[in-house]
């Protein structure tokens, strides 16, 4: 067990080595291994086969991107993080693209807080999506249209995460209980939960079910849940 | 691995090389045409007759005045012997009216009476040449009746008047004995009659000469030619007219004018030459011999020219005076004046035919010359040349008898320095934009690195250092001492703020995307923004796998700027719900098309402050794009942005 640090910044390598050593229980503590480019990203990746991978995006010789494409098409259990200054989601969805359907990865932009790198870190090694907060609220539009929410369904996940009953979610976003039930059920059918209607009792808590995928998928993460409960509770809803 | 082995020229040499090849096919074709058009100008022949008799005049000026100095040149030294062979009659005045109105008291008319006067040297025997170029109007005075009948095998005369008109001739007496003695080398022609006189081409010409102008003999009366030929033949050069005259007129003995042979002369004409140049003949006034002031002896041997004209061409060609001495300014020589003697040699004319031809290429290589010469010199230039020829040709009319026509060929300079500086003044101007245009792209160019430079900075510099400040705002927010304040929070909160915006600045100033993205997923990125923006629908169609088509960076750019302000048009004014960007090559050239489904563009309405599409059409020219605007064929309304770019192999080699 090991993890990969590659970014050609010295600054944040120590900055995040020093980080991970702090946070990170001993398996992975161990072993960090440094690198300070694309191609180098890639060779000490089959070198070691870190189950954490953190990758710049500007970054000689090979970019960021480019990098993860190619470790996970060799490596695809590597879980990636993406730790960098841009915040265009285009990256996310390249990611998003490069990485397997099961596959983990994390974007976090250089500015977020340690918590919150430790909090990617720590998703993605146990096999979760973390998109920082914020690029997380655009790209969860811009998927794939079939699957992708609508900001009324998107609304209602953060409400459900929150564990907010559906009364208090219609009271939050001036609706009808009615019409929050069925916001949640084209939620639910959108992850793939299936519905009571299907036939007898369901293994799962669609609530429940709901927030573990989403979670999964790097929809939402705490630090993304964390700005919501902030600004629910000015009782703006966006 | 490619080798490069020979360094391409630069784009602004390639230019340069093109703009000269430019100027040198176009300065050719003008000068060449400047000379199709000028060389067999009429006026510019009749113009270089006119400079003819200038240059007679010049010659002789010349002659004379270097005669001092150079005493060598020819024709001056004996010119005294010379003087002796013709004696020039003139009128009283310049006018011929004394000689036109009536004679004294009923008598006949002074021409006849100087002509009477001249009987006594018939009598002696001797031959006598009389050039005469004035009717013999007036009562018939029976003296030169007789004398004229007496000794019609000593007389010649040369005369202009016409024999079948009353007017010139009124007496009948006087025609019939001048028909008599006129000699049989007289043309009939609707003005006159001119004299030919074929023994003038004897005269003068060196025999070395004789074969050229053998053609001319041809047409001369049989034995007239027999006879030339003979004298040509034996190599025998005449200085003196009558000492031809004499030997001549016994051969012709008893020969009137016989109609038959007057009509061979129809079509060719045998000018009479004299060299008049640096010679001074003797002249008096008619009246001088009409008063028997002078002994009309002294005609003895001589040719007697007597009025102001003695030859008129068929063509009317103005006819060149020659420079003769003061008192007998007008009489005239034939136009074909080319081939008159100056100091006694023949002046040969350039020939046409191999002139014309020089001139075409001289015509074509001072177009090239005044078409690429800077604007400075040319004028210099050409004066200097126009000036030089003038010499050139001069000299070689006074010292080779080479008479080479200036005209044609001042009149190309002429041309050809007008035809040249406009095609000059053209191409550089031309030239001016292309640099100015080049310019202005390597400013855009430089505006982008610095543009690009700036961004890199912010993203390696600035936004790390905000970051950290950031994550110390985190540390406080922690520590337990500052547990009561809100202040750490805060911070974290503006910082984030501050981070975000300049990443959106960073963003603006240099769009990292296509570096780290490639072409077309930075332009897939701007759709994606759009529509997350918008909630607009868009679609990226991708007509090949081809990244970048090998287009530079530059390029890249600026053909993602276009794209990215084209969006921004759909996004501000277009109201449409439905957006296409179809990317992809069309032979050499890339393709891409935005169509929306808005309002369209209402080109009448936003013309005047439409900065968007002068942005784009600017960039896109910049990067020689083509764009265009028209209504979709897709959709109802809406717009469609079509841009083409030409993808070159010569982009690729410079990425």
């Amino acid at each position: 067990m090991s993890i990969l640090i590659v970014d050609d910044e010295e600054r944040d390598r120590i900055w995040l080595k020093n980080l991970l050593t702090q946070n990170l229980e001993a398996p992975y503590a161990g072993a960090i291994y440094e690198g300070h480019d694309g191609l180098e990203a890639v060779e000490l990746s089959q070198k070691y086969k870190p189950q954490l991978v953190f990758l710049d995006i500007k970054m000689p010789q090979l970019s960021g991107i480019k990098a993860a494409e190619q470790i996970l098409k060799q490596l695809p259990e590597t879980g990636v993080i993406i730790l960098s200054n841009f915040s265009d989601e285009v990256y996310v969805r390249q990611l998003w693209k490069v990485v397997p359907p099961n596959g983990a990865f994390g974007y976090v932009l250089k500015s977020a807080s340690d918590e919150q790198v430790v909090e990617a870190a720590k998703a993605v090694l146990s096999g979760d999506c973390w998109v920082h907060p914020g690029i997380a609220r655009v790209i969860q539009r811009t998927q794939n249209r079939a699957t992708s929410l609508t900001p009324a369904e998107y609304e209602a996940l953060i409400c459900i995460a929150l564990g907010m009953t559906d009364h208090a979610i219609a009271r939050k976003l001036y609706l009808t209980e009615k019409a929050v039930q069925s916001r949640l059920k084209s939620l639910y059918a959108k992850l793939g939960i299936p519905g009571r209607s299907e036939g007898h009792e369901t293994e799962f808590n669609q609530r429940c079910r709901a927030v573990y995928l989403s979670n999964r998928r790097g929809l939402i993460n705490q630090s993304e849940l964390d700005d919501w409960e902030a600004k629910l509770s000015e009782g703006a809803p966006t | 691995m490619r080798l490069r082995l020979i360094r391409a020229p630069g784009p602004s040499a390639l230019r340069r090389d093109g703009l000269l090849f430019q100027r040198l096919t176009w300065g050719a074709a003008a000068g060449g045409l400047a000379t199709i058009l000028l060389a067999e100008s009429p006026v510019l022949d009749t113009m270089e007759m006119n400079l003819l008799e200038w240059r007679y005049k010049t010659g002789y000026e010349l002659a004379r005045t270097l005669k001092l100095v150079a005493p060598a040149l020819g024709g001056v030294a004996d010119s005294e012997t010379r003087a002796q062979d013709i004696a020039i009659l003139t009128y009283d005045d310049d006018d011929q009216f004394d000689l036109e109105g009536e004679a004294i008291e009923g008598g006949p008319q002074p021409v006849q009476a100087v002509l009477a006067k001249l009987i006594p040297i018939v009598e002696s025997g001797n031959p006598l040449l009389v050039v005469l170029d004035i009717d013999l109007s007036g009562k018939a005075d029976p003296s030169l009746v007789k004398a004229l009948k007496q000794y019609r095998n000593n007389i010649v005369l040369a005369l202009s008047g016409n024999l079948d008109n009353p007017n010139d001739f009124p007496s009948s007496e006087l025609r019939k004995s001048v028909l008599t003695c006129a000699y049989d080398h007289l043309i009939k022609e609707s003005s006159g009659l001119v004299c030919r006189m074929p023994i003038s081409a004897n005269i003068f010409m060196p025999s070395d000469r004789s074969t050229e102008m053998s053609p001319a003999l041809d047409i001369l009366p049989q034995g007239l030619a027999e006879y030339t030929r003979g004298l040509s033949a034996s190599g025998e050069a005449f200085e003196s007219l009558p000492e031809v005259l004499a030997p001549l007129m016994s051969s012709r003995v008893g020969v009137g004018p016989s109609k038959a042979q007057i009509s061979s002369f129809t079509k060719e004409e045998l000018p009479i030459y004299i060299k008049f140049s640096g010679t001074k003949y003797p002249t008096y006034k008619i009246s001088q011999i009409i008063r028997d002031a002078i002994d009309p002896g002294v005609f003895a041997g001589k040719v007697v020219m007597i009025g102001t004209n003695f030859s008129q061409k068929v063509d009317n060609t103005p006819p060149v005076r020659t420079p003769l001495q003061a008192k007998a300014p007008n009489v005239l020589i034939q136009a074909e004046a080319i081939s008159t003697l100056h100091n006694n040699e023949a002046i040969v004319s350039f020939p046409r035919s191999i002139l014309h031809h020089i001139l075409l290429l001289l015509g074509a290589a001072l177009g090239t010359v005044a078409s690429v010469l800077p604007m400075g010199r040319r004028t210099a230039a050409f004066l200097c040349t126009a000036m030089v020829l003038m010499l050139l040709t001069q000299i070689a009319f006074q010292w080779f008898n080479l008479q080479f026509p200036v005209l044609p060929l001042l009149a190309v300079l002429m041309l050809t320095y007008i035809f040249g500086t406009l095609i000059y003044l053209d191409t550089d101007l031309r030239l001016r934009n292309k640099e100015l245009a080049l310019a202005r792209e390597n400013m855009q160019v430089r505006a982008e690195e610095e543009r690009q430079r700036i961004a890199e900075d912010l993203h390696d510099e600035t936004l790390p250092a905000l970051s950290a400040v950031a994550r110390m705002a985190d540390r406080l927010a922690h520590a337990p001492e500052m547990s009561e304040s809100s202040v750490p929070v805060e911070m974290r909160e503006k910082l984030d703020g501050a981070i975000s915006e300049m990443r959106r600045v960073i963003n603006d100033l240099h769009p990292s995307v296509l570096e780290t993205m490639g072409f077309k997923p930075a332009l897939e990125n701007l759709l994606a923004i759009l529509s997350r923006e918008k909630l607009i629908h868009v679609d990226f169609v991708d007509g090949d796998t081809e990244d970048d088509y090998g287009f530079n960076k530059f390029t890249r750019l600026q053909l993602y700027r276009i794209v990215q302000e084209s969006l921004n048009n759909v996004q501000k004014h277009a109201h449409a719900n439905l957006v296409k960007l179809t990317i992809g090559a069309e032979g050499d050239n890339l393709r891409i098309t935005i169509t929306d489904n808005g309002k369209g563009i209402d080109f009448s309405s936003i013309r005047k402050d439409a900065h968007g599409l002068v942005n784009i059409r600017q960039r896109a020219q910049l990067i020689g794009a083509q764009v265009e605007w028209k209504k979709p064929e897709s959709f109802d309304t809406g717009t469609q942005v079509s841009l083409s770019i030409p993808i070159s192999k010569e982009d690729k080699n410079n990425t």
